[in-house]
């Protein structure tokens, strides 16, 4: 499986939406969490602080990364963990493949890890020969299908029950009674994994965060894959992007507590597992004073793959982000396409940054203009990302590409040699109003004549005020003298 | 220059470059952790309304003799001829051991031996046990949460594994909330190497939002409140 090529969002969101209900799957899916995560917010009077204090966690980390990751490897160290650096998605592969051969690994049980996908590790694994098994229910149920996640909290919520039972009794042969309600569907894929679980030879993860003081990874999940992944092999390999750590534990407790309730609105995550080294031994042997359980063998690979170039950049505040998901919920674009539009790994508002950011404006040019720019997703955003802001700098950017077509240069220097002439462009707003207004009902234009015809083709034009500015100004001035 | 090495440089090199991390907002100090304000009720009964809200179950015990008995009813319910429990002394129990045997239930710590096949046949045989029997750190009222750590006579799978986790919890154990349990232990990954916050039974709501209890870990979360 491996990633899917960039194709142009418009091909790709046109696709989606004249599939047959995935825009009303998919509506319905992040109504949900959106009510979930404001029902949330609204019975808890902190929380507004909390995200600021949560913002300006994030802001204080990145801003010296550099100490808090030399930290983060000397406390991991010290606890029996150990540490790799990845500079590209290449070296986190040979990393990953590099452990899985060491340990003659024939089977890995995977729990959820944007990065894992973002490096396309699975593809690398197999291709070494190591079965991957995910063990999240919707990473799971994609993975049956050979589709990618769709969402990063709900891999599959463009898919019905009737979908998730079609997979299951293709894939796994799985009789009626095993797939005629969710319940039972899960409960079918409990038995399946579980199995996987007790002989799988390497368990890999993500992490949700580093803590520097500490050394510690932290996950979490609401399933407890996670935390199987994490205890039952002998082996495990949590892939941490780079800039995910936080200084202290106390740093992420407020992390923890946004994230939950941005997520999916419950107050902490059924399962927030902090992982500090691996089993631990008494040097003696003594097993009274062993851990009786856990690995023997920890790893966490730091993958930077593009995050740290983004650093002192203007868009380095996207290195904020926790991955809650909650922007592509609120997101009236994402509500309608969904994740697979996206045409990369990270979806919504913050895919349409953070993929052009990491792999280049070349490949995804249109991505940062599937936005209204509408700013839903700054305000629900935990850490207060502007994202409309970011999106507003690579656009920008490609506007100064040499493949923007011309007739949007000469309109755009047009545009500018009359907006330096107040004169002409007084005259030219007086003829814009008439025009729009001719024809508008509501105040609203269904359609522009001539080449204009193609902005309205998806969407009604405002018609212009009845007063310019320029006049409501002039007004103002002599009311004041 | 090591990856690492390079890595760090680049950080410290793209830092310099003047739009700080985060676009003017880097330097400023957070406030101090908000805790938050004590709710109206007492904290054993917030933390059984939060918790039996997400499908757990809280037996208040006001001595160890009843926190004994409640263990034992959970286990007979089920038939179970076996818990994977910690230790009795670091579940908070002591007698616990005894009472179950006088019942006819085993009681299995769950050390995994090293090396192959011994440590997955171990592994299939603690698979079939039906109740994990732990002691908990601490509780955190405001979220119906058990902080459960890790270490000798502690196994992890013990919460984790069985289809039903019976947690026994100290009544001055409870939080209010995360910070303030953070507070009062400075030290948590000292001691031990894994550390989890469970909040509820394991849930699920992948397949079209429907919320379906027990997909990985335990589906059953029962909590022996004790003083």
């Amino acid at each position: 499986m491996s990633a899917p090529e960039p194709v142009s969002f418009y091909r790709r969101a046109t696709e989606a939406l004249a599939t047959p209900d995935l825009p009303q799957k998919i509506e319905r899916a992040t109504a949900r969490l959106v009510a979930a995560r404001h029902a949330a917010f609204a019975v808890f009077p902190e929380g507004e602080a909390l995200r600021d204090e949560a913002r300006a966690i994030r802001a204080r980390v990145l801003s010296h990364l550099d100490q808090h990751l030399i930290r983060f490897e000397a406390e991991l160290q010290k606890r029996g963990g150990h540490l790799h650096w990845a500079a590209t998605a290449e070296d986190a592969l040979r990393i990953v493949t590099g452990i899985a051969r060491a340990h003659g690994v024939r089977t890995v049980v995977k729990g959820k890890s944007m990065v894992s996908e973002e490096v396309e590790l699975n593809g690398a694994l197999g291709a070494a020969g190591v079965r991957v098994v995910e063990t999240d229910l919707g990473e799971y149920v994609a993975q049956l299908a050979g589709e990618h996640p769709s969402h990063i909290v709900g891999p599959i919520i463009h898919k019905s029950r009737e979908d998730v039972a079609a997979v299951f009794r293709e894939k796994l042969g799985a009789a009626e009674e095993d797939v005629s309600d969710a319940a039972r569907m899960t409960a079918l894929a409990r038995r399946t994994l579980r199995a996987e679980f007790l002989r799988a030879d390497m368990g890999i993860s993500g992490a949700n965060f580093g803590v520097a003081e500490t050394g510690s990874i932290c996950l979490v999940t609401n399933e407890g894959n996670g935390r199987l992944t994490t205890s039952v092999p002998r082996v495990h390999v949590a892939l941490l992007g780079i800039e995910r750590v936080v200084p202290s534990l106390a740093d992420l407790s407020v992390m923890l507590r946004v994230l939950a309730r941005s997520a999916t609105g419950q107050k902490l995550t059924v399962y927030s597992n902090l992982l500090s080294g691996p089993r631990r031994r008494d040097p003696g042997g003594s097993e009274a004073a062993s851990e009786p359980d856990g690995p023997d063998e920890l790893h966490v690979v730091l993958v930077d793959n593009g995050r740290t170039e983004l650093l002192g950049t203007e868009l380095a505040e996207i290195l904020y982000c926790i991955r809650c998901g909650a922007c592509l919920n609120t997101c009236p674009v994402f509500q309608n396409v969904g994740g697979h539009a996206y045409g990369a790994v990270y979806s919504g508002p913050v895919g349409a940054v953070l993929t052009p950011a990491l792999r280049g404006l070349d490949a995804f040019p249109d991505l940062p203009h599937a936005s209204s720019l509408c700013g839903a997703c700054r305000e629900i955003c935990p850490v207060r990302i502007d994202i409309p802001r970011m999106l507003l700098a690579l656009r920008a950017r490609g506007a100064d590409r040499p493949d923007t077509p011309g007739w949007m240069r000469q309109g755009m220097r047009m545009y500018g040699w009359l907006a330096a002439r107040p004169r002409l462009f007084g005259a030219a707003a007086r003829l814009a109003r008439l025009a729009t207004r001719t024809g508008a009902r509501d105040g609203w234009r269904r359609s522009l004549p001539g080449p204009l015809a193609g902005w309205t083709a998806h969407r009604d034009f405002p018609a212009f005020a009845p007063r310019s500015f320029q006049q409501l100004w002039r007004a103002r001035a002599r009311t004041r003298s | 220059m090591s990856t690492r090495d390079q890595i760090l440089a680049r950080i410290a090199g793209n830092l310099r470059r003047g739009w700080g991390a985060g676009g003017g907002h880097a330097h400023r100090t957070p406030p101090r952790a908000t805790v938050e304000k004590p709710a109206a009720l007492p904290l054993g009964a917030r933390f059984a309304s939060e918790l039996e809200a997400l499908g757990g179950r809280v037996y208040a015990a006001r001595t160890n003799a009843e926190a004994v008995e409640a263990v034992i009813t959970i286990c007979a319910a089920r038939r179970a001829p076996c818990v994977l429990a910690w230790y009795e002394d670091q579940v908070g129990l002591p007698g616990l051991r005894h009472a179950l045997f006088d019942r006819k239930i085993g009681y299995d710590t769950g050390w995994l031996p090293d090396g192959e096949p011994a440590r997955s046949e171990r592994l299939e045989s603690l698979e079939r046990i039906a109740v994990g029997v732990t002691g908990a750190l601490a509780g955190i009222a405001e979220s119906g949460t058990l902080a459960v750590v890790s270490g000798p006579g502690r196994p992890r799978l013990a919460s984790l594994l069985p289809p039903v986790h019976v947690a026994v919890l100290r009544a001055d154990r409870l939080y209010a909330s995360l910070p303030d349990l953070l507070a009062a232990h400075p030290h948590l990954p000292d001691e031990g190497s894994n550390f989890v916050l469970i909040t509820g039974p394991s849930r699920t709501a992948d397949i079209e939002m429907t919320l379906t209890r027990g997909v990985h870990g335990p589906g059953e979360v029962h909590v022996v409140l004790v003083g």
